[in-house]
């Protein structure tokens, strides 16, 4: 194969590795707080850590805010009811790309500790 | 010699991806002490509504339950150009898979796929401030950010602006117009 070959072939893999967009997965953790306690402390956390709440609606447990740090990163939140605790959702998109589900723990970890439930 | 095309196919496979963190990445530098404080305000939302509609932003959401607002305001630049960027200079010549640009400061721009702000005609660089404010347990926390967009509307800067001037400002500006700061001594 000449070197022109191997250039295409290089741009292709190039392409199809960088391009692949894999579904949104969130992160779940269970909390023994409230609802609505729990939902006030997340947005409070994203707060905290310099995120721009753009959206949140405590009746629908939903929130989304965003961090204007290169390539851009927006994060979702959804406290849902689980027996009488909680349930938080959340999950990431770095630009465009969704963020590793695992890279979501620490930020877990520091909302346990603001509600006063870590281990 | 056969080792060339092999690195350069490698080289290409690596380039454009982009580096991971290690956990969800935070402001840098975090938001400022003064963006924290605490209010008696029973009117707390109002008050800040108030002083953020004076202060020329426009609502983008808000939950009087949860006591979070969010806010934007809008300002043209005028004879800006992104510091980081000179190849192509402010509004002239032409820019790979942006589009193309016209003209110097009566900037005919054509933009393709652009976000938000697509080209237009004489469009003029913009900043975007946003701002979200949380009362929550007796306390006032805000975070900010500045996004800067060229002629053709494509995102050239965007950082964290939780910063200590704009948190006292404000502050300085909620403990005025409080309620609580009209109480006689």
């Amino acid at each position: 194969m000449k070197l022109r070959h191997w250039l295409v072939v290089g741009l292709l893999a190039g392409l199809t590795g960088c391009a692949t967009t894999t579904p949104l997965e969130p992160r779940e953790l269970v909390y023994a707080t409230p609802v609505d306690e729990t939902f006030r402390e997340a947005v409070d956390l994203m707060v905290e850590q310099g995120y721009v709440v753009r959206h949140a609606d405590i009746a629908l447990g939903r929130a989304e805010a965003s961090l204007a740090r290169w390539p851009g990163y927006r994060l979702q939140l959804q406290v849902s009811e689980e027996g009488s605790g909680s349930r938080v959702r959340v999950s990431a998109l770095s630009g465009n790309q969704p963020l590793e589900p695992y890279l979501l723990d620490p930020w877990l970890v520091a909302l346990q500790h603001k509600l006063g439930v870590a281990p | 010699m056969k080792s060339i095309p092999i690195s350069l196919t490698c080289l290409l496979a690596l380039a454009g991806c982009q580096v991971t963190p290690d956990r969800l990445p935070q402001a840098e530098p975090a938001p400022s002490a003064a963006c924290y404080f605490p209010t008696a305000d029973e009117q707390a939302l109002e008050t800040s509504v108030d002083i953020l509609t004076e202060w020329g932003f426009t609502l983008t959401s808000t939950d009087t339950t949860l006591g979070l607002i969010s806010a934007s305001r809008e300002r043209e630049l005028h004879g800006y150009y992104d510091p980081y960027d000179n190849a192509y200079g402010y509004g002239r010549g032409m820019r790979m898979f942006g589009g193309l640009g016209i003209g110097g400061s009566s900037g005919i721009g054509f933009g393709f796929g652009g976000v938000g702000f697509g080209g237009g005609i004489g469009q003029q660089p913009v900043e975007v401030e946003r701002v979200s404010l949380f009362i929550n347990d007796a306390h006032v926390r805000i975070s900010r950010d500045i996004r800067r967009f060229d002629h053709l509307g494509d995102l050239r800067e965007s950082y964290s602006a939780s910063n200590d001037d704009f948190c006292r400002r404000f502050q300085a500006t909620f403990e005025q117009s409080s309620p609580a700061a009209e109480r006689p001594l």
